[in-house]
């Protein structure tokens, strides 16, 4: 267990580099991604401050604490694009256009494979900046994000909150198998994240449960950011945050490792 | 080619929604929430403090805004990239037909099915709860000829920022920006009249009000000068549309230059 793990461990070190070298050809593909980014960083950002032009406060969060929602929100987003955004296209390119086929044959775990083969570096410098704006955001308000508790708590719960996440794309795209093109599926689920930016408590309850089942975005910003913030109203949910990804994460690689038996068994 | 045979391309488009059910289905189910989503917000940003109107006019605002966001989305930005990005761009240009008027009746036709089946159940939606009310015979009358401007608008934006692709060589980051910037400036996430009045007026130096907000005033019969409305929408398209030819010629120079 422990000699495979080490021998991953490796690999992933050879594909990060491979894939390294391919943005230095690619030069303009990665500017552009970072240029993309601080649009959206921005434009995000002035919807908050244009809409607090009106009013002081959404369901008792001021300004700077729904910034630190956001922010924490585009870390755990931003590390997934990071670490395991190929999984986005295995509908797509893997599994519709056989690019899956070639996984087999070397003697890796698949999906192991997928989340290697790209890394994005150029959401390096949106993490960075998010935990700026956080920073600032707190400093603000006068509330210190760099406690001992507070980085304890986020260096689990940001991990777990991206494991929800890939999680959740997961399961998107093993249904590829079944039901072909996922794209409009995974995209479904970004569109529904941005109203994670918002108080859990301004939602009916029919879609709280929703956002905390389903479609689990409020793990990915709202609780981890309501217990910096010193929040006890949501202690349940902020402890809960800590084992959700993992939890998540392990039904949707079975749900994964159940369609890749289908898949292979059916003789391409 | 005579303009009539463009209008099997427009057939195809049509076609594109059926033969893409998961698309389909997941682009109505996408403009349902956020009808439900932005209901919920709109509800808790009201509550919070004295905004200029009640939360009835402002749902009604933002359910208008959310139906004709999602019913005249354009993407042409990906098409175009794939194809650059291939270099099968050049099939393209050998074909006899006009590549621009191609896209222009392809997009039309799919833009068509989306305002069946996404628009019409939104609207309905919206009158029937979110207050959105009816419209006066000729309002809703000019409402539908605003509309199909705002299409023409938002097919001429996207064609524009296609071009870019030319350069850029990828398609997905530029349309992900011009459907930030419009989403913001045009109304479709923040009510304009909400927005203090001289960042509001920057936004007026933008095509973009003229496509959500411009047809809302219609609708709503708030819009001081029918006239004025209709012929801002007209300007930005022929502005949009040249510029875009301009940035065409010389991606075709390019094209021919690198030995397309």
């Amino acid at each position: 267990m422990l000699e495979s793990a080490k021998k991953h461990l490796r690999i992933y070190q050879k594909f990060f580099l491979m894939y390294f070298k391919t943005i230095l050809v690619y030069k303009t593909d990665f500017l552009l991604g970072v240029v993309n980014q601080v649009f959206s960083f921005v434009s995000s950002l002035a919807l908050i401050a244009l809409i607090f032009t009106q009013i002081d406060y959404i369901n008792g969060w001021s300004f700077y604490e729904l910034v630190i929602v956001y922010g924490i929100g585009r870390m755990v987003i931003y590390g997934f694009h990071l670490f395991c955004f190929n999984i986005v296209f295995l509908g797509e390119a893997y599994i519709i256009n056989g690019k899956l086929d070639r996984l087999f044959l070397r003697p890796l775990n698949i999906l192991f494979q997928v989340f290697a083969s790209r890394v994005n570096f150029h959401n390096l410098s949106d993490i960075l900046a998010s935990t700026i704006m956080v920073l600032y955001a707190s400093y603000q308000i006068q509330v210190s994000v760099i406690t001992l508790p507070n980085i304890l708590y986020l260096l689990m719960a940001i991990p777990s909150a991206i494991m929800v996440v890939a999680a959740v794309i997961l399961v998107f795209a093993t249904m590829g198998f079944w039901i072909g093109p996922t794209k409009s599926l995974v995209n479904l689920f970004w569109k529904f994240r941005r109203f994670g930016r918002f108080p859990y408590g301004i939602y009916s309850l029919p879609l709280r449960v929703f956002f905390v089942t389903a479609m689990p975005i409020m793990f990915v910003s709202f609780f981890p950011a309501s217990f910096i913030l010193n929040r006890p109203e949501w202690v349940e949910y902020q402890a809960l945050t800590l084992f959700i990804g993992p939890l998540l994460f392990l039904l949707a690689y079975r749900f994964w490792l159940y369609g890749l038996s289908k898949y292979s068994s059916t003789g391409s | 080619m005579k303009l009539r045979k463009y209008f099997s391309f427009t057939k195809v488009g049509l076609g594109q929604g059926l033969q893409y059910r998961s698309d389909t289905l997941a682009g109505i189910g996408a403009t349902m929430i956020s009808l439900v989503l932005f209901y919920f917000v709109w509800k808790a940003i009201a509550a919070s403090g004295e905004l200029a109107t009640p939360f009835s006019s402002i749902i009604a605002y933002v359910a208008l805004a959310r139906v004709i966001d999602n019913a005249t989305s354009a993407n042409l930005e990906n098409w175009i990239g794939e194809r650059v990005r291939k270099g099968t761009i050049v099939n393209e240009l050998k074909k006899p037909a006009s590549l621009r008027l191609q896209l222009y009746f392809y997009e039309l036709g799919r833009s068509l099915f989306k305002i069946v089946v996404r628009g019409v159940p939104a609207l309905v939606i919206s009158i029937l709860f979110l207050n959105v009310g009816l419209p006066t015979l000729l309002n809703g009358f000019l409402f539908v000829l605003s509309m199909f401007l705002t299409l023409n608008l938002a097919l001429s934006l996207s064609y524009l920022t296609s071009m870019l692709v030319f350069w850029t060589k990828v398609g997905w980051s530029l349309r992900m920006m011009r459907t930030m910037l419009a989403g913001l400036f045009s109304g479709a996430m923040i009510p304009l009249y909400l927005v203090p009045e001289n960042i509001r007026n920057i936004f007026y130096l933008t095509p973009f009000p003229s496509m959500v907000d411009a047809p809302i005033s219609i609708y709503q019969g708030t819009a001081e000068s029918m006239v004025q409305v209709f012929g801002t929408q007209i300007a930005w398209i022929i502005l949009l549309s040249m510029v875009a030819e301009l940035l065409w010629r010389k991606a075709k120079t390019k094209l021919t230059v690198q030995g397309g």
